[in-house]
């Protein structure tokens, strides 16, 4: 442990540490701002590429630091994320005057994130994930004055709290069993056979703070609704911080090993976000809420996937999840050019009997493709998930005076696609990630139940659509478990929805309709207009 | 309608009810789609009102602003935009000023006071009073909500993969949706809502008639309270009056717009039952004390609106003062025809202002013309091999021709010789959708993406860099997508259908629109525009609103086309009009990002016509460049950088997927000048100004200017009160903030945020660069160079234009001699004296 690798791995903390600092010190113009903020956030990106290959497992601040290769991996992940959505962010917020808050928030979460990816220390990882969503809350409300703003920050603080009192008490529980905060003494305590009830039930509350965390249902409704903060906002959120909860879990992959309780609640909870959020998913008629949903139903799966002890899918679950969705959140307008092209497309009903014969060919494909190149990478319940993840390639849509030739070269295309993403997957899962794996059989056939489940659901909805108009009615509706939670909400911080109700009190026949003034540029002060 | 229902209400009160429903929704106007967005005036079925009428009904119904706010007002006098003659002109000009004694000082004064106007309360309104309601959603909100997220899911077809199957009219669908719906009672603060769906009218006849009849409004006021309901939910509303106008044109009734009306009424019927007896008497009175009183409070509304009235009236005058020295000082440039050596028809659009001077200026050889951008032709496009079928002109029309595209090598249909044909062509681009189609399920499904960004998220790292630095590409031809590159080259859009007699007929009829038929020169461009930006929802609102929202390719591309077929010539000049043999008509695109010239087709020209397009070429470079110079300071963009260097900015602006304003699209426009081009050769406009070149001497029967008048002037219109609009109540007739826009149904139109009404209009960064506004909201002034008579018979027979101009929806003014006269209600002043008063 040298003193290079130390400052090393501390910079990214720092640097982003000065630049949530930098709009509240200086009287710097916006452009100016963002230039620093790019800067300093280049840097830390290429310290923590570095710290990855110089230091990737070292004890920095013994005992509240630790540099782990997976904290590496996610630190380059958020801090190029945090690059990329600010470089996005000054050009896509130029004229709004909020930018000085903006910059200092997004620094100022890019620094608790990277704290939270060093932390061997309960504490550390307690205050820093809080400080996450102190600082993320700045964030959300962008526009101060936008209720559905305030309540989507209000419901997101009901879970935090909640959250950090499991943390707490997982903490408390673990502190008490292992007689340190550290968490390096907490593994070793754990492979020295101190396993006990309590270390189980700080298993059970530090996985109920992950999910509560993790947006899953039923406490996802904040994740949905943040779509009124500004679009990075969201590519931020959805890509570098909901994700967080699966580094919590990978990290304390020694003690869920034996912790059955917390792991199959995991199971049960991911399972479901995974199953019902992708059902929703597929109801939504706007494109940030389906993606919203979307990243509801991915978390689940990566949650899922820990539980499985499945770690190294989840982290790449995780990097890749990230990047897709960060990316497609910030291109979540080009939509209506997608729709142009697809409108070119045509329409595409599937052929009945594709449904069936997809994953009868996609399950022996994803098996051989691991034959050839050398075994099993995973158990065989998690290929015959992949295999019927993967059927859809193979749908064959109905031949609208097509030739024949047309049908045989799509089944090639989908083979090879499968193929290739299978391989993808094999020589992602071969990169030395330093984890170890603790598939647990009897949670995987129940992973397995669920997923194929989904497909049948999938299947059944092409064939018909009409039996499940029902089900397709309570999709819509995401199965009602937000509006319990906004009541809640609205009871503990009870909003002024609009000027108007105020008024109304006052001339209960000729109210006068205050304009919503968040977005009205009229309404801005004489001073903004001037400037 | 059911058995009890019939008889409780006598038949008179039926057919009062249908109509005061029909009449109110007869007051919402269109919105286009988000993939064909053109610009509508919102008030467009108000027009037979008086705009200050309308200000009125429009803050007392449902608190919208039709004129600038006062701030705007005040703005514009302290930074001297308004000046002391522009006020004294407004105050003499309208009646209602002059007749009340309004004095600028009084103005002045006035302009302190917001304002502010009552706004009458809708039944759901007075029943939501319940102390308890701000630990629940208003009741208001709630409702547009629910009403809002009922018809995404209604119409979308696009977004979601899992639609509702086999439905029925929109209301039974929401009643459906309603009545298996166990949340929207929570967030109401009505936890047994589900219980009191019992009262829920059966029809959407049953509800109309059920509201009007419990409201016990007065009968003359049914149609304002109707209008004010509809109003709650104007975004939706415009959506199902676009569906109600697509189906005009087709000649199909559609009746969306009445169930929306319907299902706005029931829920004032389902909170109704919520309340007790007392509450519900309450409401009842007080929405009935607040309603007795309409016309005195509109006249009262009217009144107040005196002074913003005369303030967009200064603000007007203050332009129009500018326009009349420039376009009265400016000698006529009549062009010897024989030194053109190419003629370039532009768009009317104001864009195409500041180019077409630039160009004149760099190149004497080159006469521009001014047209509408879709060249006359009512065709409807369909891209080879698929069924996105779409229309290329203006909205006002419903197309009558098909275009779609040919493989066309060199001089005939089907080269053989290539071994290039349509067949093949279609075939190749089905194969490519297909494997598009296959590598999108993997995403498209929940269990399929999981396992997709696993195994190939790291992909989109190469995606995510692309954020960084925007690439300077040229714009992206969207139509040739799936076709392989040695398609693409030859394939091209052509008319289908019409016989080589029709063929002739209908480039008659342009060419002389054009005035194009009596001298041509050996070249002829014919340009469309269209802009470029990336991850745009509203781009459409940047290409041609002539052409319905696309880029005028297709139209330049078919008619050049056309014109350049020898049997169409033959039969041309069987009618009159003489096409020189050599002469050659080509298609280009006016980049309105970039201001770069786009040609098409240029394969299929003589080398003679080549040469001439090299030499018009290079002469766009240079106008193209001046006219980046002339842009780039509203942009923040250094006007004093190298060319290419500036170019470079502005294409790395069009690609950048983070940038909001790509560029300002019609933003500023305040003038409609049909005239022609030697009234305003090299004459600075600002692009501000439409431009229509119109020769009056040859249009003996005054049909051209009454095509212009009903046409192109609408078509201005539209935009013209779209920008104002949106500029002057951003928050309904405006999109909002780009930065929270969320596609709803791939193209329908854009929440802001999670949800809540359809947001219409044009964003706020469209109009507003974080400082300043960019449009000045000034009605337009159409300056017409034509006899008093010919203009006055086309106001005469057209209805339409005669509401627009006498409610003072648009100004009108006509050249006499090298003067400028106003009209105004059937006379015609002076404008110099006008704008010059005693000083």
């Amino acid at each position: 442990m040298n003193l290079l690798s130390v400052a090393l791995s501390l910079t990214a903390v720092l640097l982003m540490l000065v630049a949530a600092l930098l709009p509240h010190l200086l009287k710097l113009d916006p452009i100016r701002l963002w230039r620093s903020f790019t800067g300093l956030s280049s840097v830390a990106l290429i310290a923590s590429v570095l710290t990855l290959f110089i230091a990737p497992e070292s004890t920095l601040l013994s005992p509240w630091l630790q540099v782990s290769t997976v904290g590496m991996i996610l630190a380059v992940l958020v801090q190029l994320l945090g690059t990329v959505i600010g470089v996005f962010s000054s050009r896509y917020l130029e004229g709004e005057p909020a930018q000085r808050g903006y910059i200092a928030a997004l620094g100022g979460v890019l620094a608790a994130v990277q704290l939270l990816l060093l932390a061997d220390h309960w504490l550390v990882l307690i205050v820093a994930w809080a400080l996450v969503g102190r600082i993320l809350q700045g964030l959300l409300c962008f526009y101060p004055t936008r209720p559905f703003a305030l309540l989507a920050a209000h419901k997101k603080h009901i879970a935090d709290r909640l959250a950090d009192v499991l943390l707490i008490a997982a903490a408390a529980l673990a502190w008490q069993e292992v007689g340190s905060g550290s968490l390096s003494a907490l593994w070793a305590h754990i492979e020295q056979g101190g396993w006990s009830p309590a270390l189980h039930a700080s298993a059970v509350c530090l996985v109920l703070g992950v999910i509560l965390r993790t947006a899953l249902l039923p406490v996802h409704g904040w994740l949905i609704q943040v779509m009124e903060a500004p679009t990075p906002v969201s590519a931020l959120l959805h890509a570098g911080v909901v994700n967080l909860g699966g580094f919590v879990l990978i990290r304390f992959a020694p003690l869920l090993e034996q912790a059955t309780i917390a792991r199959w609640l995991l199971v049960i909870f991911g399972l479901t976000a995974a199953v019902l959020a992708g059902m929703v998913m597929l109801t939504r008629v706007s494109i940030k809420v389906r993606l919203a949903w979307s990243t509801v139903a991915q978390m689940g799966f990566m949650v899922l996937e820990c539980g499985l002890g499945l770690y190294t899918l989840a982290l790449l679950h995780m990097v890749g999840h990230s990047l897709y969705k960060a990316h497609t959140f910030l291109a979540a307008s080009s939509v209506v050019r997608e729709t142009r092209l697809q409108m070119m497309h045509g329409p595409m009903s599937p052929r009945p009997l594709s449904l069936w014969l997809a994953p009868v060919v996609a399950i022996p494909v994803v098996f051989g493709v691991q034959q050839i190149a050398g075994g099993l990478a995973w158990p065989w319940w998690w290929s015959v998930i992949l295999g019927f993840a993967w059927a859809p390639l193979l749908w064959l849509p109905t031949a609208h005076g097509r030739p024949n030739a047309a049908s045989g070269r799509l089944i090639l295309i989908g083979l090879a696609s499968l193929f290739g993403l299978t391989a993808a997957m094999l020589l992602a899962h071969t990169v030395p990630l330093g984890l170890v794996d603790a598939p647990d059989d009897a949670m995987g056939r129940v992973a397995l139940a669920g997923m194929g489940l989904l497909y049948l659901c999938l299947a059944w909805l092409q064939l018909q659509p009409a039996a499940l108009a029902g089900w397709r009615r309570w999709s819509y509706a995401g199965f009602y478990v937000d509006e319990f939670f906004t009541r809640l909400t609205l009871r503990v911080w009870p909003t002024i929805w609009t000027a108007q109700t105020e008024a109304s009190d006052r001339h209960p026949v000729g109210a006068v309709l205050a304009r919503n003034t968040a977005n009205n540029p009229h309404t801005r002060t004489p001073n903004e207009h001037a400037s | 309608m059911n058995m009890l229902l019939e008889n409780i209400i006598e038949a008179g009160q039926c057919d009062r009810i249908e109509a005061a429903c029909a009449q109110a929704c007869h007051a919402i106007a269109p919105a286009w789609p988000l993939d064909r967005a053109i610009a509508v005036n919102p008030h467009w079925s108000r027009i037979g009102l008086p705009v200050r009428t309308v200000a009125a009904r429009m803050a007392v119904l449902a608190g919208i602003r039709v004129f600038p706010p006062r701030a705007f007002f005040h703005q514009a006098l302290t930074e001297g935009r308004i000046q002391a003659a522009d006020l004294e002109q407004a105050l003499n000009t309208l009646p209602a000023a002059r007749a009340a004694g309004l004095t600028a000082t009084q103005w002045q004064q006035a302009l302190a006071h917001p304002g502010a106007l009552p706004q009458l309360p809708l039944l759901i309104d007075v029943l939501d009073n319940d102390p308890q309601r701000h630990t629940r959603l208003s009741w208001r909100q709630a409702i547009t909500h629910q009403v809002s997220q009922t018809c995404a899911a209604y119409f979308d077809t696009r977004q979601a993969d899992w639609r509702p199957e086999g439905t029925s009219d929109l209301y039974a669908f929401w009643r459906d949706t309603l009545q298996h719906d166990h949340g929207i009672g929570m967030l109401m603060g009505i936890p047994d809502l589900g219980q009191r769906l019992g009262v829920l009218p059966a029809t959407r006849a049953e509800a109309e008639y059920w509201v009007l009849e419990r409201l016990g409004l007065p009968e003359s006021v049914w149609v304002d309270y109707l209008e004010a309901v509809l109003l709650t939910v104007n975004g939706w509303a415009s959506w199902c009056a676009y569906l109600g106008w697509q189906a005009r044109l087709e000649g199909r009734q559609d009746d969306h717009l009445r169930e929306l009306l319907a299902i706005r009424l029931a829920w004032g019927a389902i909170v109704l039952d919520c309340k007790d007896d007392a509450a519900t008497h309450h409401a009842f009175s007080a929405v009935q004390d607040a309603w007795r009183h309409v016309p005195e409070v509109l006249a009262e509304a009217e009144a107040t609106l005196v002074i913003d009235e005369v303030g967009q009236l200064a603000l007007e005058a203050a332009y129009q003062r500018q326009l009349a020295n420039r376009l009265t000082h400016a000698a006529p440039q009549p062009l010897a025809s024989g030194d053109v050596e190419v003629q370039a028809a532009f768009c009317i659009d104001v864009r195409s202002e500041p180019l077409r001077r630039s160009l004149e200026a760099v190149w004497p050889a080159v006469q521009t013309i001014g047209f509408a951008g879709f060249f006359g032709l009512p065709v409807a496009y369909t891209p080879l091999g698929t069924q996105a079928r779409r229309p290329q002109l203006p909205g006002l029309l419903a197309p009558t021709l098909e275009v779609t595209d040919q493989i066309f090598v060199g001089d005939q249909v089907h080269a053989d010789s290539t071994g290039k044909t349509e067949e093949g062509a279609t075939q190749a681009r089905l194969n490519s959708f297909d494997r598009a189609r296959t590598w999108q399920s993997t995403r498209r499904w929940p269990s399929a993406a999981f396992s997709f960004v696993e195994a190939a998220g790291i992909a989109y790292l190469g995606k995510l860099g692309g954020w960084l630095m925007p690439s300077k590409r040229s714009r992206s031809r969207d139509d040739l997508s799936g076709l392989p590159a040695r398609y693409q080259q030859v394939c091209r859009p052509a008319v289908t259908g019409l016989d080589n007699a029709a063929k002739a007929d209908l480039a008659a009829r342009v060419l002389h629109a054009m005035g194009l038929d009596k001298a041509i020169a050996p070249l002829v461009v014919l340009v469309g525009h269209g802009s470029q930006s990336a991850n745009n929802a509203h781009a459409a609102a940047l290409d041609c609103g002539a052409c319905c929202g696309q880029t005028g390719e297709v139209n330049a591309r078919v008619l050049a086309r056309l014109l350049n077929e020898a049997p169409v010539r033959h039969l041309l000049s069987e009618r009159g009009i003489l096409i020189p043999h050599n002469t050659m008509f080509v298609a280009a695109l006016h980049n309105t990002t970039t201001d770069e010239l786009e040609p098409f087709d240029l394969d299929t020209l003589s080398p003679e016509a080549l040469q001439h397009w090299d030499r018009f070429a290079a002469s766009m470079v240079h106008a193209g460049d001046q006219v980046r110079r002339e842009r780039a300071p509203k942009l923040g963009l250094d006007p004093r950088l190298g060319r290419a260097e500036l170019l470079g900015q502005l294409r790395q602006r069009a690609n950048d997927g983070a940038q909001t304003r790509p560029e300002w699209g019609l933003a500023g426009n305040a003038a409609f000048i049909i005239a022609p081009r030697a009234r305003t050769r090299s004459v600075v406009l600002e692009g501000r100004s439409f431009l229509h070149d119109y020769d009056a001497s040859q249009d003996a029967d005054g049909s051209v200017l009454e095509l212009l008048m009903t046409a192109p002037m609408l078509v201005t219109h539209w935009i013209n009160w779209q920008y104002h609009a949106s500029t002057c109540d951003p928050v309904h007739y405006g999109s909002g903030n780009k930065v929270l826009h969320n596609v709803v149904g791939g193209h329908i139109g854009v929440f802001e945020g999670n949800g809540g009404d359809l947001r219409i209009g044009l964003s706020q960064q469209s109009l507003h660069d974080g400082t300043r506004w960019m449009h000045e909201p000034l009605r337009l002034t159409v300056v017409i160079d034509a006899p008093r008579a010919m203009i006055e018979a086309v106001i005469q027979r057209h209805t339409v234009v005669a509401q627009l101009l006498d409610n003072d929806w648009l100004h009108l003014w006509r050249f006499e001699g090298t003067q400028l006269q106003h009209y105004a209600k059937g006379h015609w002043q002076e404008v110099r004296e006008q704008c010059r008063p005693a000083d």
